[in-house]
């Protein structure tokens, strides 16, 4: 009982043991035990009043010894309590873990070496640097044999993992999610609130190239009825979404606008239509004619995207 | 036995000194005009060689080779004297050293921001200053053994054994990375391409830190901390073990910075086992160094040198821990291409090596000139300062890479990601890029306050003068006084057979990394559709080489959702074969470029490279108006392509012989998608008739600097997706 820690190190240590315990053991899905099951703090304040119960038994079991003590056995303990209390444990590991000779009988351990005056003490080297050696050593030989000998798991296939961890959870949200837009769902949306978002949205985003007022710059204008890839809502949101042709045209934004965001611009976009603007662009594209029924005009656009998605991830090796 | 005299050569050791400081500000202001571009992208509007992509490698260059290189030169020709009881071996080589070294960063400095540049990081320079740096290199190398050669100290002490090994390696590093094929004057190709391109750079950029900025300082290390604190080296065993250790296992640890890219699994995963068996060896050093001032910490509190020396070993301790946590893949994912490396190099750069050199310059200068230092408190001001200044600038920057890093990767449920535009995320760190620039500013008034102090302290000092010293010369020793001699005793007084030991332990990490993926062709899987660059397309190439655009911009998706959702399909190793040098880069200060063709049009590109803000708001990237008025030179194609031919390209002779046409045809092309902007034709045609009216030479759209840039960045990465493109082009027409 010598080196025994006093109670303000034991209760905690003891107490967080047994918290962490029950936390390891309990199964309480994502928030801590303690938070999803209100009984279990009832369980910890038990625990806590039990150690500081064990401790004050303790207590008084030591002063009913020490009142049986004759005068002199009395003062000898005390003296042995009144000695400071020190970490001697923790000071314990220390040393031994650093392995080195006290500064006051490093004599025995110089070398006779003198470089211009610099001396070499040949202290061993710290078994806590010899066992961190050992361990990254084990450490690099298991992770060599698991991979290359074992052959675990490469890049590649933590890629396809990922994805497709991550497509069942699209997958399982889409089924739950509410008013989600796409290209075969969309509709001309008329609200004045929508109207100004998308407004809000093109001049911060389109602006560079179709300028403020529609009226084409690097991209086509947009006030004209000709559509380089099509008019109407459907077709307006495809391109919006997907981007244009390659090299030449739109860059895709379904990256960074949301689908109700692009269905937003693209309304939005589409009140251009018979405005003039101050320095339009000369007509590019087909004639758009809304037959009223436009998903035959769209269909082949439609073909494309999925043709094109799957495309982009096929690499040809040998 | 015969007492020598002789004189230990101090005034070659006070050149090297003088270039230390002089570099070292001169490296740091430049570091801290690019910390300020962060902020105003546009501070040196229009210059083109003070833009942001020319003056990185000036900065890490100079930092690393004329700062920290001139501190080693300077430290080791005073500890290898005085440590080998000799004077240099000759006079004339230190000289040569001393002038051949500033010679060639003084070439460096004209050259990184002409733009004449490999674009190899920290082996930027082109190949008529690698064989200068070959010559001084190994001048000083020559030096260095001949000393040895005619030491009077039958021992060789473990800093001339980190010394050594600094030198041999430091040698065949740069020999074997600058291997490249001239095709001009200040123009060269490296003769390895894509992946194996990135694997010696790597293992030649990983292990420059460790034998350039890592082994002599811990030479220095061992010489002037157990010098200024009086105190004996904690563990000669411990020097021994760590030593071989660590010049064993650095070598192989190069491919951790590749992780996730292109490169075969086999080496990354030898690049992640090695380079976490470095933590020990690593701090073995630290130890070594920290638990030599046992005793001695109550002077620690008072003498400034050994303060900086402290922080400079706690510094190294934390980023050799910290460098084999990033080795992890799992670290690696959120760590690489974000401001985290750059936190990660400068407690490397501002800690280790730079307090260091100003531990031992603060000793040093007082010695040497034969006086005190001229103020303490001053000193300890420079202390506190520079201390701060490394924390103001590290913190932020550890704080931006992990926001940035992982905003990077966040998803909406939908699948989409949260922050699509990539500016957004950049928007996000600019506090962090401000108070990175703070802590750099302090840093460097440290650094002034103690210029000043030294000035006055050589003032106040006497003349350098060559210093007198005696020494027993060394006889043979007898079988006697060897008998019971341990194995590493005996190789110690064997300075040739100590240079050859190192040099097989560091070529053995190189060579079973090295040669495999040079060799086995199966390493790098051949993708049927990937084809030379046209010739205009190799021209644009050079100039993104010359502007530095790797330095903010990687090629390198990494097979992550996150990046293969925002750039497109992640990078396989077959579409770099005719990649020389490659161009992968080691920072995302801007989005990845490797998928960028055909994602713009011309026009947006032009735009965007004249005025970046205009299409991107928001955007830190610097103007290139220069590209967009510049008449491009390429009459060199025809060599180049020759070059290329030689390095294993095929073109044919027909290829080569229809350059210009080709070149033409293209560049009218892209001419011609120019003018679908009308805000294009208009000015452009303003500056046609100006030009007409005033009789003045008018360069065509079509042979400006710009129009090759776009012909390359609108081939980037498209091999792999030309079938998509096919298929869209044929329903557009």
């Amino acid at each position: 009982m010598k080196n025994m820690s006093p109670w303000w190190i034991r209760i905690p240590v003891i107490f967080f043991i047994i918290f962490g315990l029950m936390e390891y053991f309990i199964d309480s899905g994502e928030k801590p035990a303690f938070i999803e099951y209100p009984i279990t703090q009832f369980f910890l304040l038990m625990v806590l009043l039990i150690l500081v119960a064990i401790e004050l038994i303790l207590k008084s079991i030591e002063n009913v010894m020490f009142q049986t003590l004759s005068e002199e056995g009395k003062e000898r303990y005390l003296e042995s309590k009144s000695k400071q209390w020190e970490w001697s444990w923790g000071k314990k590991m220390y040393k031994r873990l650093l392995g080195t000779k006290p500064i006051e009988v490093e004599g025995e351990i110089i070398l006779d070496h003198n470089y211009d005056g610099i001396k070499e003490l040949d202290n061993k080297l710290p078994p806590w640097w010899v066992y961190l050696f050992y361990v990254t050593i084990i450490f690099g030989v298991i992770y060599l044999i698991r991979f290359e000998i074992y052959g675990d798991y490469d890049q590649d296939l933590e890629y396809e993992l990922e994805v497709a961890a991550a497509q069942a959870e699209i997958e399982a949200y889409k089924k739950t999610a509410k008013d989600l837009v796409d290209v075969n769902t969309v509709e001309l949306l008329t609200e004045a609130s929508d109207i100004s978002a998308g407004k809000s949205i093109f001049e911060t985003n389109c602006v560079v190239c179709h300028m403020a007022d529609g009226g084409g710059g690097i991209g086509p204008n947009l006030t004209d009825e000709y559509w380089i890839l099509g008019g109407g809502i459907k077709n307006v949101f495809n391109t919006i979404s997907e981007g244009g042709r390659a090299g030449k045209g739109m860059v895709p934004w379904k990256q960074t606008l949301k689908p109700l965001e692009m269905a937003q611009v693209s309304s939005y976009l589409l009140t251009f239509q018979g405005t003039t603007p101050a320095n339009p662009k000369a007509a590019e594209g087909d004639l758009w004619v809304d037959e009223n029924a436009p998903n035959q005009e769209v269909s082949p656009e439609e073909q494309a995207t999925p043709v094109q998605e799957s495309d982009s991830t096929t690499v040809v090796m040998n | 036995m015969e007492v020598q005299q002789f004189y230990y050569d101090n005034k070659i050791v006070k050149k090297f000194l003088y270039a230390t400081l002089f570099w070292g500000i001169i490296g740091m202001l430049v570091g801290l005009l690019l910390a300020f571009m962060f902020l105003f992208p546009n501070i040196t509007d229009g210059i083109s060689f003070l833009s942001f992509g020319r003056l990185r490698p000036l900065h890490t260059n100079a930092v690393i080779f004329a700062f920290v290189g001139n501190a080693i030169f300077a430290g080791v020709y005073y500890s290898t004297q005085r440590l080998l009881k000799a004077r240099m071996f000759s006079d004339f080589l230190s000289n040569f050293n001393f002038w051949g070294w500033q010679t060639i960063i003084v070439a460096a400095a004209i050259t990184l921001p002409l733009g004449i540049t490999t674009s190899k990081e920290y082996a930027e320079l082109e190949w008529p200053i690698d064989i200068a740096i070959a010559l001084v290199w190994v001048a000083f190398g020559w030096n260095l053994i001949g000393t040895m050669l005619k030491r009077r100290q039958r021992h060789l002490y473990v800093a001339i054994w980190f010394y050594l090994a600094t030198f041999v390696t430091v040698a065949v590093l740069h020999i074997f990375n600058s291997l490249e094929l001239p095709v001009s004057a200040l123009k060269s190709y490296s003769v390895y391409a894509g992946v194996q391109d990135a694997l010696v750079q790597w293992w030649y950029g990983h292990n420059a830190v460790a034998f350039f900025l890592t082994t002599p300082f811990l030479g220095l290390m061992y010489y002037f901390v157990p010098k200024a604190a009086n105190r004996p080296v904690y563990s000669y065993r411990l020097s021994i073990v760590h030593f071989w250790s660590l010049i064993f296992i650095y070598i192989w640890a190069g491919p951790h910075h590749l992780l996730y890219s292109a490169l075969p699994d086999w080496a990354q995963n030898l690049g992640v086992a090695f380079s976490v068996m470095l933590i020990a060896p690593s701090w073995g050093g630290m130890i070594n160094g920290l638990l030599t001032l046992r005793g001695a910490w109550d002077k620690v509190r008072t003498d400034p040198t050994l303060k900086f020396m402290v922080v400079a070993i706690t510094g190294y301790g934390m980023a050799t821990f910290e460098g084999p946590m990033l080795s992890l893949k799992n670290v690696n994912a959120i760590a690489h291409f974000s401001d985290w490396i750059i936190a990660h190099v400068h407690v490397g750069a501002l800690a280790w090596n730079g307090f260091l050199a100003f531990g031992m310059i603060y000793w040093l200068v007082p010695k040497m000139f034969k006086t005190r230092l001229h103020s303490t408190p001053m000193a300890n001001f420079h202390f506190w300062i520079g201390t701060l200044g490394i924390i103001l600038y590290a913190l932020p920057m550890y704080v931006a890479g992990f926001t940035q890093a992982l905003m990077w990767k966040d998803f909406n449920p939908d699948g989409s990601l949260v922050y699509g535009n990539f500016l957004e995320t950049v928007n996000e760190i600019i506090p962090m890029y401000w108070m990175r620039a703070i802590g750099g500013t302090l840093y460097i008034v440290g650094f002034v306050v103690m210029l000043y102090n030294i000035v006055a302290t050589v003032r106040s000092g006497s003349k350098v003068e060559d210093e007198l010293a005696e020494a027993a010369a060394l006889t043979r020793v007898s079988k006697r006084r060897t008998a019971g001699e341990t194995y590493h005793t005996w190789l110690e007084r064997k300075p040739i057979k100590l240079t050859i030991y190192a040099t097989i332990a560091i070529l053995i990490g190189g060579i079973v990394q090295i040669v495999p993926t040079i060799l086995v062709k199966s390493n790098i899987p051949t993708i049927t559709s990937v084809k030379p660059y046209t010739p205009l397309e190799l021209e644009g190439r050079d100039l993104y080489i010359r502007e530095g655009c790797v330095g903010c911009h990687s090629q390198m998706i990494r097979p992550f959702r996150s990046e293969v959702e925002r750039y497109g399909e992640y990078a396989k190793a077959g579409e770099f074969v005719y990649d020389h040098p490659f161009l992968w880069g080691s920072k995302r200060t801007g989005p990845d470029l490797l998928r960028v063709g055909g994602k713009y049009s011309d026009s947006w590109h032009f735009n965007h490279m004249y005025d970046p803000q205009s299409t991107s708001s928001g955007s830190i990237m610097p103007a290139y108006q220069w590209m967009v008025r510049n008449k491009h030179d390429r009459s060199g194609i025809k060599g180049k392509m020759e070059a290329m031919v030689s390095l294993g390209v095929p073109y044919t002779e027909e290829d080569i012989a229809n350059a210009d046409a080709s070149m033409e045809e293209q560049s009218i092309q892209i001419e011609e998608n120019l003018y679908e902007d009308p805000d294009f034709v208009k000015s452009y045609e303003a500056d046609k008739k100006y030009a007409a009216d005033n009789g003045l030479e008018f360069v065509e759209m079509r042979d400006r600097e710009i129009v090759s840039l776009i012909a390359y960045l609108q081939r980037l990465g498209t091999d792999i997706k030309v079938k998509e493109t096919d298929e869209l082009l044929s329903e557009n027409k």
